[in-house]
């Protein structure tokens, strides 16, 4: 009997684990969209959170490559790009933000300055030594073969060699003295962020007088040390020297004392990457929101210009969906993710077709599938219709029952009549035959299906259903963390489900029951509901998605017509949204936050531009609304997102509010027990 | 448990009929929460004042900016009559360098008689730490007390809002040169675990995971600490019952000790989180000044007003605990 346990409860694992795990875990699907990463030249390495950015990141590590090359595993670089070594620094976790703590709100411009160029210097002095930290790991697996392919020697007396020489450098400004072996260096440059760390935890007033005499400037030391370690035969000319700096989105939040010292020290880190020297290239792991559109260059007017100076790779960008399925990596990618947690488990699990993921969760029924599945006795399907008064009665028997035989085109057939052509409202006069519905043609019908199912469970109090592969891939929106937060939650749900059923603790139930799914991802979606709180003017960004999802609830339920079937989402005028910086400061941040998603799409007026926005996909089924795109959706001036903006609700309005909508606790209990939760699985 | 030090600790009323010394110099912070002057009242009445202090913080969010300025502007009214003359007030705000906040502490040693009681009811944790650093490690302040008042309750809705991303506490980061491989992250259990998923998952995630649940935590605390458990183990699972440790929220020393244990007397490499009652995060503070842990928060921009209501009241006492930290510039932890 296998150990029940949920393979994807541990959402960030490919981080959590050691080098050696990581070779089992990590996908190389992507790998052909972030080649960038592994050549020479500065990349801005944007996603949010979540989107695989360290994991990218520590293939760069030493560590990593070396326990590919213990396992006998294909590293997922390609050869002609192994050439490499990296270092690097975790602005938070070194600490260095916190030298924004020091100053005083009376600062000069000049104090200001002078700490950011503390910073820079304390950068220099970290990397130089985690520099030397990652080239003695090559050294210390002694293995020749290793150390050839990524172009290091092993020669430990290189070493002392290079210390001496970079030592008497003056890219330091006399702030080392001469050494001959490497411990030496290596204990001046940590007696220096020594004294950092006391400087920023107050134990000394000030910093030494050698230190402030002696600030380096940003990026030399570290290219000096490059050079030299290629002078000295450390490493070979054409070894890349890569150097991660993580958490650069940290920067834009340290003016603690409405100063502009944060945005000085992103200008010191854009100076390192100014140089246009090859000794070494930058990977700058950054969220959407923090870096600029124009990156200043410190102590200068000049601006850090793409293709030539760095280029982006946008993981978020790269794994959204675009009109062209056929060319959609994201799915390809879960499925690797998805086979790869599944195999570090004791679970057996039948590869029947091409996908596990449908092996697991089945296809997604058809919308028709779906709303047979929501009513199921003739009582319930005939209560989705809803009547008009001036309706015959013979138009009205007609639809009840068609609704027995086929809800979904029954829903469809009363909106049909309910359009404001008198030619489709006649329809009520003169029932179609079955097999000439007027409301059967294929992008009427397409384009209303996922309204008509809204309103369907609206009509008898339920939770849509969401479930199979494409429903999941599609919730997951292109992120892979939340991909891996649906699974969880659906897995836990089967693990309730299936508690001591020992006939499912040997395997998968293949694939999970729709109701177990539909559980699971409902629970997702309301716990990511509550992540907005964190981070940039989060309360007001979790009030309008409350807000937002409300509406667009309503107005599909209200809509019976079916007229709008696309205002899932909102459009507003690039004119408009041009000349209300608050909105657009908002939008901006809800969707660097994954909050929205935003869309560029053509106007029905012609020639005017517009942008489109959507809540992320992951939170629709909180609000029983659809995740999928059809038709135009709400035309709306930014006016409405700022009534919404200044309508501050706090979360607790918001959940009460919620739970109206969802007709509080005890529906949510019916739905438990209409889903049968109890019942042993088939 | 038997310790090196014997640290008292107790009931206002019980513990501070045994003490010796009869006149102290008292800091604490001018708050909206009502229980703010219950332990100065009890002090007034108990000893002799002989230097006060009161922080009065400025949130940075302007939610609350004016609802606030109202209960301080009373608060400060009642202040004063209970210490007979206008009380000491220093103006700060919410996000102010530690620099100025070293000044300020530093001024009011000067000017105490090295007998100090901080009352940290109702200061941010983001003030109260680099000031119980300051205090403690100052060869002046000969006698150190910290002050709890316990409330009735608190706000049944949001306490804090717009929380900054991960940062150090001021003044508690660890002095290490070298990045340390933590193998324990402890993290004091409370009501709202802001951004708590991320900093593990961004720079702890190989660090076994302790949760210091305090107990008995008692309705209706009970469901949003255990909600707080909830979110923790969605991105950071809890794979033994062991790594929750139900820790009595008044017993300072106690806590202390659970801390020297799980890292085998401040050994093994930790971070420390500290979202729990204040008492508890004391205790954290006390262990992170000594064995020069990091200690992390995800400072919020604004408090709500009515962040706690009334002072429990036990027996018809309000409860209000006194905590030795220091006894004739002895540290007892």
């Amino acid at each position: 009997m296998v150990e029940r346990i949920n393979p994807f409860h541990d959402l960030y694992l490919t981080e959590a684990i050691g080098p050696d795990s990581f070779v089992k875990l990590f996908s190389p699907i992507f790998m052909s969209q972030g080649l960038a990463l592994y050549q020479p030249g500065n990349v801005i390495l944007k996603g949010l959170q979540g989107s695989g950015k360290t994991m990218l990141l520590n293939l760069l590590k030493p560590e990593t490559h070396i326990a590919y090359y213990k396992q006998k595993v294909e590293f997922p670089v390609p050869k002609a790009y192994r050439k490499f070594i990296s270092a690097g620094i975790n602005l938070r976790k070194s600490g260095i933000a916190e030298f924004a703590q020091l100053i005083l709100p009376d600062a000069e411009a000049q104090d200001i300055k002078e700490n950011a160029l503390y910073f820079g210097d304390f950068v220099n002095y970290w990397v130089v030594d985690d520099l030397i930290r990652s080239i003695e790991t090559v050294i210390d697996l002694n293995d020749d073969d290793f150390a050839s392919e990524i172009g290091i020697s092993i020669d430990k007396t290189l070493l002392n060699k290079f210390a001496h020489k970079l030592s008497d450098s003056l890219c330091w400004l006399g702030g080392l003295e001469e050494v001959e072996s490497i411990e030496s260096l290596k204990a001046q440059l940590r007696d220096r962020i020594l004294n950092y760390r006391n400087y920023i935890n107050l134990n000394i007033d000030s910093l030494p007088d050698k230190i402030k005499r002696t600030k380096t400037v940003i990026g030399e030391p570290i290219s000096q040390a490059a050079d030299l370690m290629r002078e000295v035969g450390l490493i070979q000319k054409e070894t890349n020297v890569f150097i991660r700096i993580d958490q650069y989105e940290e920067l834009p939040t340290l003016d603690f004392s409405e100063t502009d010292f944060g945005l000085l020290c992103q200008q010191i880190i854009h100076k390192a990457l100014s140089s246009r020297s090859d000794s070494v290239s930058y990977r700058i792991g950054t969220r959407q929101y923090a870096w600029p559109s124009e990156p200043v260059i410190f102590s200068t007017t000049g601006i850090l210009e793409l293709k030539r100076d760095y280029s982006v790779v946008n993981i978020d960008d790269k794994l959204r969906r675009s009109e062209n399925r056929s060319t959609w990596l994201f799915p390809y990618l879960v499925e690797d993710v998805f086979t790869r947690r599944l195999q570090l488990t004791d679970y057996k699990f039948y590869k029947k077709g091409k996908s596990v993921l449908t092996d697991a969760f089945g296809s997604s029924m058809t919308a028709k599938l779906k709303a047979e599945h929501l009513v199921i006795n003739e009582k319930s399907r005939v209560n989705i219709l809803k009547f008009d008064p001036e309706w015959p009665s013979e138009w009205n028997d007609y639809l009840k029952k068609l609704s027995i035989v086929d809800p979904m085109s029954a829903k469809l057939g009363e909106a049909w009549a309910r359009q404001k052509d008198i030619k489709k409202r006649n329809i009520v006069f003169n029932p179609p035959k079955e097999d000439s519905l007027p409301w059967n043609k294929v992008y009427w019908k397409k384009e209303r299906a996922e309204q008509a199912l809204t309103q369907i469970a609206s009509r008898n109090k339920q939770q849509l259903i969401w479930q199979g592969k494409d429903d999941i891939v599609g919730l997951s929106g292109g992120n892979i963390l939340i991909f891996l937060f649906i699974c969880q939650h659906i897995w836990d749900s089967w693990l309730r489900d299936t508690r001591g059923n020992n006939e499912v603790n040997s395997e998968i139930l293949s694939p999970i029951r729709s109701e177990v799914q539909t559980l699971g991802i409902l629970n997702a979606s309301e716990e990511w509901q509550k992540k907005p709180i964190e981070g940039k003017q989060s309360k007001k960004r979790f009030s309008v998605i409350q807000q937002l999802g409300e509406r667009y609830y309503k107005l599909l339920i209200d809509d019976l017509a079916m007229s709008y079937p696309g205002r899932n989402g909102f459009s507003i005028a690039s004119y408009d949204l041009n000349r209300n910086k608050i909105v657009k400061d908002y939008l901006k941040l809800a969707v660097d936050y994954g909050d929205l998603q935003a869309i560029a799409h053509t106007s029905k007026s012609k020639g005017e531009k517009r942008r489109k926005f959507y809540l992320a996909p992951i939170l629709c089924p909180a609000f029983r609304i659809s995740y999928k795109h059809t038709k135009e959706p709400e035309y709306i001036k930014s006016s409405l997102i700022e009534t919404m903006l200044n309508n501050n609700r706090n979360s607790t309005q918001v959940n009460s509010s919620l739970k109206n909508t969802l007709n509080n606790k005890s529906e949510l209990t019916q739905q438990q027990e209409e889903l049968n939760f109890t019942d042993k699985p088939e | 448990m038997l310790t090196d030090n014997f640290r008292p600790w107790g009931r206002f009323d019980w513990l501070s009929q045994k003490l010796n010394i009869r006149e102290w110099s008292v800091l604490g912070c001018l708050g909206t929460e009502e229980r703010f002057s219950q332990a100065i009242s009890l002090i007034k009445n108990e000893f002799v004042i002989n230097h006060s202090l009161y922080v009065d913080v400025i949130d940075k969010g302007k939610d609350f900016l004016e609802e606030s300025r109202k209960i301080k502007a009373h608060h400060k009214q009642k202040l004063e009559g209970i210490l007979g003359v206008q009380p000491n007030v220093s103006l700060m705000n919410l996000l102010d360098s530690p620099v100025i906040l070293k000044r300020v502490v530093n001024k009011f040693i000067e000017d105490s008689n090295g007998k100090v009681i901080i009352d940290i009811s109702c200061f941010p944790k983001r003030f109260f730490f680099p000031i119980l650093k300051i205090l403690y490690n100052s060869d002046k302040v000969e006698e150190l007390i910290a002050a709890y008042t316990v409330p009735d309750g608190y706000h049944e809705g949001e306490l804090a809002e717009n929380p900054l991303p991960w940062s150090h506490i001021p003044m508690f980061h660890s002095s290490a040169t070298l990045p340390l491989n933590i193998e324990k992250a402890i993290i004091g259990v409370g009501f709202l675990p802001f951004g708590l998923p991320s900093l593990l998952k961004d720079d702890y995630s190989k660090a076994e995971l302790s949760l210091l649940f305090p107990f008995p935590p008692g309705p209706p605390n009970y469901q949003r600490t255990w909600d707080f458990v909830r979110e923790i183990n969605k991105f950071y699972p809890l794979t033994d019952s062991h790594q929750i440790l139900r820790i009595d929220v008044k017993d300072v020393s106690g806590c202390y000790n659970h801390l020297t244990n799980i890292t085998s007397n401040g050994k093994v490499p930790s971070i420390l989180a500290p979202y729990g009652p204040k008492t508890q995060s004391l205790a954290m503070a006390l262990f992170a000044i000594k064995h020069d842990c990091d200690v992390y928060y995800t400072q919020p921009e604004q408090y709500h007003p009515n962040y706690s209501y009334g002072v429990k009241m036990c027996n018809g006492n309000p409860e209000v605990y006194l905590y030795c930290l220091k006894i004739d510039n002895t540290k007892l932890y």
